[in-house]
């Protein structure tokens, strides 16, 4: 090798050996002149000074799942629904069927849904709908006027399918409109009113909407007619909650609002980590009533967060509802990472801020179903706001 | 001219324009990795460079005349020009630090060393040089773990450690630029003309064990710019010990440089930055800095030097108050914790071929040993100086591309003491340098 290239090796050699040599830093030099200090997180744990309940409204239209019934849960309270649906004109014509006669007029119900005694009987009312409605956006605490009555039924909430047959009266006084096929059907007929009777049943049942149809025979020929267009009014009273406890129920719209008051000393500060927990009372809501066995109730366990920006009442999603958050297995919910991090961070170095939170029930279909939390004043289960800071002080 | 004394320079020209254009970036760029925590202080872990020659040499070089390096202690040395150069390399250095309870921090670095170029005008009367170089350097790192974890909540696993690092970032930059003038045989003159810059950053970063926390990472950082100059002169005398000797005196002084700038405190997030309170105005002041140099050539093989340089950075000033919710005072500790600057080095070099362009490649090889004792300007405890020892030495290799050589340098040295609670840094390094010089401008000879 001419010395040429021998010096080239040596030099980087020595350099790559110098450079492999590790790194090993330690708290050596922290004493030395002014000291090195701060730096220090520290976790404070803060009560909400908002935690309750507020009915916002649930927007309950055009669900696969309509409501209807009466319930009375010692704890929740009673709930009353009432449904609401309306069909869309045949898209198969049988032959003959715009001019032959109606001779038998079913609407079929299937049951997917029951809150409450499940084995007692329950008796609903099928009322006319005497005019256009639109279900768009209508919250649960709305009603509508419903028309004449077409007929009472009764079924037990564990039935798969309620076959309701129409009176003869009524064919009589409908059996022309039910024959058009024309796009004037849907200006002349507006479905049904489905509505509890106070005959001792309790129960909240909900229907199946895709399953469900309004079956018209006609001489031979039977049709089935979609429901398109459906909507739940529900109407929520009274209760016995345990005390230092929120309740959140879907379908009535109940929400909780939540808010925080962050201590004016961690102004600047940056934060590390940000959790909310907050508890869910399940004992009492997975509790049998000893008086009635047959008692089903159903819990929630998915939530979505939305935050209220100061200044603005439209809910911003803070938690998507696709993709909620849900109830841990030791019943807690906890809201974490980055999302509520930031947040807070913001906040507190003088950026935007929520004045407060909303969190709401997240079902896929309609339900009356309730979600219990522990309020400030549950001691060790209270909810609380875990903020993981590093002050800037030393 | 052969072919390939043209294509060599045409290399050589290639790699000159090509470092030319990179070195900026590179320098500003300056360096990674962890140092001295004495870097913390005053602006910075001083930064001195003169040429790869003179480093190896104990780092001083003021009187050092030579054709193979241009030395930047002194402008004066500007005038003795005959190729273009230039001049570029990295220093690699590690650190043991330790303290009184004997405990040990190891760090390393790396930096770019200087980009030099320089060109005669005039050869032997007139030169020119630039440069672009380190000038202070904050690059400590200090790391404290937890004792005991933290706990972020109520159940008995909702504990996470965390390590908190004191880290300094960045430091002073130099943009030099001057002449060297031969007034006559024996004495030449020079003068600069310097701007400085550069940003001195103190981080302190908490990071924790679990990944469910973010870092918070604050920064108070100073921006700073100013303008100095330095003057320059060399008195070469021959045949003072013997015939055909050179015996050089150069001095030079730094004036005082007054730099203003900003100080503002971050929250460093990812690769956002939100400023926390208010940005802070002020100024400092470097106090003037004054070189002597000497330097002895018996012959053409042997070169023997010794400097000194002293600065009173005890008239340091500054008026960077601290700011509540903002950034603290600068410099850190204060002025008062600032001491005049004592540097003294020697070194001898041997080249055994002298000036015999023909002699093997081990006898073109230069052979150089130095020393230097330093004073350092900070004195983090009343009454204790925090002083640096370290011998020096290098080997610089001719290559095939005549004019151009291979510098690579080592040091090895010591700093501080663990009395009072300070820390005693064991350092090593080694400098690897590029000197490339060619001669540009040539008389074309008339047929």
């Amino acid at each position: 090798m001419s010395p040429y290239r021998l010096s080239a090796v040596l030099a980087c050699g020595l350099l790559l050996a110098l450079l492999a040599a590790c790194e090993d830093p330690a708290s050596v030099g922290a004493g030395v002149g002014e000291e090195l200090t701060g730096g220090e997180p520290v976790t404070v744990a803060i009560t909400p000074s908002t935690f309750e309940g507020e009915r916002i409204g649930d927007v309950t239209t055009n669900s696969t799942r309509i409501l209807s019934g009466t319930v009375d849960d010692p704890v929740i309270g009673q709930v009353s629904a009432s449904g609401y649906l309306d069909f869309s004109r045949l898209s198969t014509v049988p032959p003959g069927f715009p001019e032959g006669t109606v001779s038998r007029v079913e609407l079929r119900l299937f049951p997917d849904y029951a809150y409450g005694d499940t084995l007692r009987p329950m008796r609903l009312a099928l009322h006319d709908m005497p005019n256009e409605w639109d279900a768009s956006d209508l919250t649960s605490d709305t009603s509508l006027a419903a028309g004449s009555l077409a007929q009472e039924f009764t079924l037990t909430p564990a039935d798969s399918v309620v076959k309701v047959l129409l009176p003869n009266d009524w064919i009589t006084a409908h059996g022309e409109v039910l024959r058009d096929t024309s796009e004037a059907f849907a200006d002349r007929f507006h479905g049904f009113q489905i509505q509890p009777v106070d005959d001792g049943g309790n129960a909240v049942v909900g229907f199946d909407v895709q399953r469900s149809q309004l079956r018209v025979t006609v001489d031979d020929d039977t049709a089935s007619f979609a429901i398109n267009e459906t909507f739940s009014s529900l109407d929520r009273s009274g209760g016995n909650l345990p005390p230092n406890r929120v309740l959140l129920q879907d379908g009535t719209g109940i929400e909780l609002s939540l808010g925080f008051t962050l201590p004016d000393s961690l102004r600047n500060t940056p934060v590390n980590r940000a959790e909310i927990r907050i508890r869910a009372d399940t004992t009492t809501l997975n509790a049998a009533l000893p008086d009635q066995p047959d008692f089903v109730r159903h819990t929630s366990t998915s939530v979505q967060i939305l935050g209220i920006p100061e200044g603005d009442d439209t809910p911003v999603a803070i938690t998507p509802s696709s993709n909620p958050l849900r109830i841990d297995a030791q019943a807690r919910l906890i809201f974490g990472g980055e999302a509520p991090r930031s947040i807070f961070e913001n906040e507190l170095l003088g950026g935007a801020r929520f004045e407060r939170f909303r969190l709401r029930l997240i079902l896929s279909e309609n339900t009356i179903n309730p979600l219990l939390f522990f309020g400030p004043g549950a001691g060790e289960r209270a909810p609380q706001l875990l903020l993981t800071v590093t002050p800037l002080n030393e | 001219m052969t072919r390939s004394s043209s294509a060599s320079r045409l290399i050589r020209r290639l790699l000159l324009m090509a470092l030319l254009c990179a070195a900026p970036a590179a320098v500003w760029a300056q360096s990674s990795g962890d140092g001295t925590i004495y870097s913390r202080f005053g602006i910075g872990e001083l930064y001195t460079f003169s040429s790869p020659q003179a480093q190896a040499l104990g780092g001083g070089g003021l009187a050092v005349r030579s054709l193979n390096y241009t030395g930047f202690a002194n402008p004066a040395l500007w005038s003795d020009q005959v190729f273009t150069r230039l001049a570029t390399g990295v220093h690699l250095r590690n650190i043991s630090a330790t303290d009184a309870q004997g405990t040990t921090s190891r760090l390393s670095s790396g930096a770019l060393n200087a980009v030099q170029f320089s060109f005669p005008l005039y050869k032997r009367q007139l030169g020119v040089g630039l440069a672009f170089q380190p000038y202070s350097r904050s690059n400590y790192r200090v790391v404290r773990r937890s004792d005991e974890p933290l706990q972020f909540g109520s159940e008995p696993q909702d504990t996470t450690h965390y390590q908190i690092n004191y880290e300094g970032r960045g430091g002073l930059q130099q943009i030099v630029g001057g002449l060297g003038y031969r007034v006559n045989d024996a004495l030449s003159v020079g003068a600069t003309v310097e701007v400085i810059f550069g940003i001195l950053e103190e981080g302190r970063r908490t990071a924790f064990d679990s990944s469910d926390f973010v870092q918070a990472n604050f920064t108070d950082a100073t921006r700073l710019s100013g303008v100095t100059s330095t003057l320059g002169t060399l008195l070469t005398l021959g045949d003072v010990f013997a015939t055909d000797d050179a015996f050089s005196i150069g001095a030079s002084v730094t004036l005082p440089a007054p730099l203003s700038g900003k100080r503002v405190r971050t929250l460093d997030e990812s690769l956002d930055r939100d400023t926390l309170g208010t940005a802070v105005e002020g100024s400092v002041t470097i106090p003037w800095t004054a070189r002597l140099g000497l330097a002895y050539k018996p012959d053409n093989r042997w070169t023997v030097l010794l400097d000194g340089s002293f600065a009173p950075w005890s008239n340091f000033e500054s008026d960077f108050e601290g700011q509540d919710g903002g950034p603290g005072r600068f410099p850190v500790g204060g002025s008062d914790i600032l001491t005049d600057r004592v540097r003294t080095s020697t070194g001898v070099e041997f080249l055994p071929a002298g000036t015999n362009e023909l002699a093997s490649f081990f006898e073109r090889t230069a052979y150089r040993l130095g020393a230097y004792y330093e004073q350092t300007y900070v004195a983090p405890v009343s009454g204790t100086t925090i002083n640096a020892y370290a011998v020096t030495g290098g080997i610089s290799l001719p290559t095939l591309l005549s004019g151009t050589r291979i510098d690579l340098n080592f040091e090895v040295g010591q700093r501080g003491t663990t009395d009072n609670n300070l820390v005693r840094d064991t350092f090593y390094g080694l400098s690897l340098n590029v000197n490339i010089g060619e001669r540009w401008f040539r008389e074309r000879k008339l047929r």
